[in-house]
């Protein structure tokens, strides 16, 4: 499969000296699935950034089809969707469906094929009955979903969310999970970064787990060792090692179940 | 904060144009202002008509309706009080006082009804249209900048603003649930409060540039303003009739 982002000894160092990255060196294909995994800091997000060009390298280089990331900044707004966590901060139209429609706005299409796309994006996102809403009155579920609509209404080639489960129930959790099957479905990269792996994984192509802004593992899923998890400050999500599962019948202990 | 309250109201009047409403009011602005008693009841009647007609909410008005008769408080007693004769109030300056809380009422009423009826980007598409035209293909092509989208800094600005407040409201509720208050409020105390809200709000602010830019931000984004209609003409004509007889009435 075709190469879609190179990262090359890639390092970030912050200006009071902390590192963030750590010589990173990892290429994403075109069509993969990949989940991005760490403990918190572990610099998960930030290497998302390098890969959308709104962070620097301190050394090394992110390659997005084979040039510099940085310098390639046009065909990277078209290609790459990016999700952030805070999703209230990154709605930018008065009403949900002027909101989706502000990307394609951007890809100077006719006015047609704009209200087209919202259109298709509102209905992948199941808020076409909540075109006219304000984003305000969505709740966190939905603004979630309006995020993602808003990414997909540019028909990008590539999708990455940043934390895209984080305080949601199971129900919009569902939703997000099958958002990103039909992504992978049409063909489109997908990059997850998240934590909570239990949720996401089964459908990942590749996991790549980084502790303290090092590359520590990138391979297939089942591949991965149950102690890796633990090791780096991960939930197993394998059958019988995720820790939290309730147990049927009678509660005998609080204490989280041991692998 | 957000004066652009547009809710999907099923009435013909979310879809008149922006340009021609924004005309019309104007128009009624200062038809209101010079119009007489009668004139004037016969606007208000219009505006109460058109917006149960229309099924425009009445409701949230009452606050700020309330600020009209402070300004028409502070109109009579400007005019009525110490009138120079030994008295102490003129009762007599009451009724121009009326008269101009009146007008006001009127212009509020108008003014809430393209408010509710209108989108701001449909506004701001008119503005950027406009600023385009003004500056020209050469402009366009030299100047890169959010400052010739005045359309989309309207959005900004009316998007900005009530998160701002937000922020404020989530600090301070934040500093009430640990105890802020109820001592007397120290400045020491207050200053990290700013500091928090200040910080909130240009990380937020941060954040909208940043994901404008990653949702690949163009000022020569494609504008969609709407077409006038035949709705529009007759709001035009009903505006300029309105002009003509507040020039009559100042005659």
């Amino acid at each position: 499969m075709p190469e879609l982002f190179r990262a090359e000894g890639l390092s970030h160092k912050f200006r009071d000296g902390s590192e963030g990255l750590k010589n990173i060196n990892l290429r994403i294909d075109d069509h993969e699935f990949i989940v991005i995994a760490g403990r918190n800091g572990s610099g998960k997000t930030l290497l998302a950034r390098h890969f959308v060009g709104i962070s620097a390298p301190t050394a090394g280089s992110v390659f997005f089809r084979g040039i510099d990331a940085r310098r390639n900044l046009k065909e990277l707004r078209k290609s790459v969707g990016f999700v952030f966590q805070d999703t209230d901060s990154q709605i930018l139209g008065q009403t949900v469906a002027e909101d989706v429609a502000f990307g394609p706005s951007n890809l100077r299409l006719s006015p047609a094929e704009i209200h087209e796309r919202t259109k298709e994006a509102l209905v992948e996102a199941k808020l076409e009955n909540a075109s006219d809403r304000r984003p305000e009155s969505l709740s966190g579920g939905e603004k979630r979903r309006l995020a993602i609509a808003g990414v997909l209404a540019m028909r990008p080639d590539c999708v990455i969310l940043d934390e895209p489960f984080a305080n949601l129930d199971f129900e919009s959790v569902q939703d997000i999970v099958r958002i990103c099957r039909d992504l992978k479905k049409s063909g489109v990269t997908l990059i997850i970064v998240t934590h909570e792996l239990e949720k996401i994984l089964l459908l990942a192509d590749r996991l790549v787990i980084l502790d303290g802004g090092q590359l520590c593992f990138s391979g297939q899923p089942s591949s991965a060792d149950p102690d890796l998890f633990s090791l780096h400050g991960l939930a197993c999500p394998y059958d019988g090692f995720f820790p939290w599962t309730f147990p049927r019948g009678e509660l005998t202990s609080m204490e989280p179940r041991q692998p | 904060m957000n004066p652009f309250a547009f809710e999907p109201l099923d009435s013909p009047l979310a879809r008149v144009s922006a340009v021609s409403k924004g005309f019309l009011l104007i128009c009624v602005s200062t038809a209101a202002m010079s119009f007489g008693l009668l004139p004037l009841l016969a606007l208000l009647t219009a505006s109460a008509v058109a917006m149960a007609t229309l099924r425009l909410p009445f409701k949230e008005m009452g606050k700020p309706a309330i600020a009209i008769g402070y300004l028409a408080l502070f109109s009579a007693i400007a005019r009525g009080i110490f009138p120079g004769d030994g008295r102490f109030f003129d009762a007599a300056s009451l009724p121009a006082s009326a008269l101009y809380g009146l007008r006001l009422l009127i212009v509020f009423f108008f003014a809430r009804i393209y408010y509710v009826s209108t989108k701001a980007s449909e506004l701001g598409d008119y503005l950027s249209l406009a600023a385009r035209k003004v500056a020209g293909s050469k402009a366009r092509a030299s100047s890169a900048t959010i400052l010739a989208d005045p359309g989309m800094l309207l959005s900004l600005s009316l998007l900005f603003l009530p998160r701002v407040f937000d922020n404020y409201r989530k600090v301070r509720d934040a500093a009430d649930l640990r105890a802020y208050g109820i001592r007397r409020r120290r400045m020491a105390n207050t200053l990290p409060m700013l500091q928090t809200f200040i910080f909130m709000s240009i990380k937020g602010a941060l954040v909208a540039a940043r994901a404008m830019e990653l949702r690949g931000y163009s000022e020569a984004r494609t504008l969609n303003p709407a077409r006038l209609s035949r709705i529009d003409a007759v709001v035009f004509i009903a505006g300029t009739i309105l002009l003509v007889l507040a020039g009559l009435a100042i005659k």
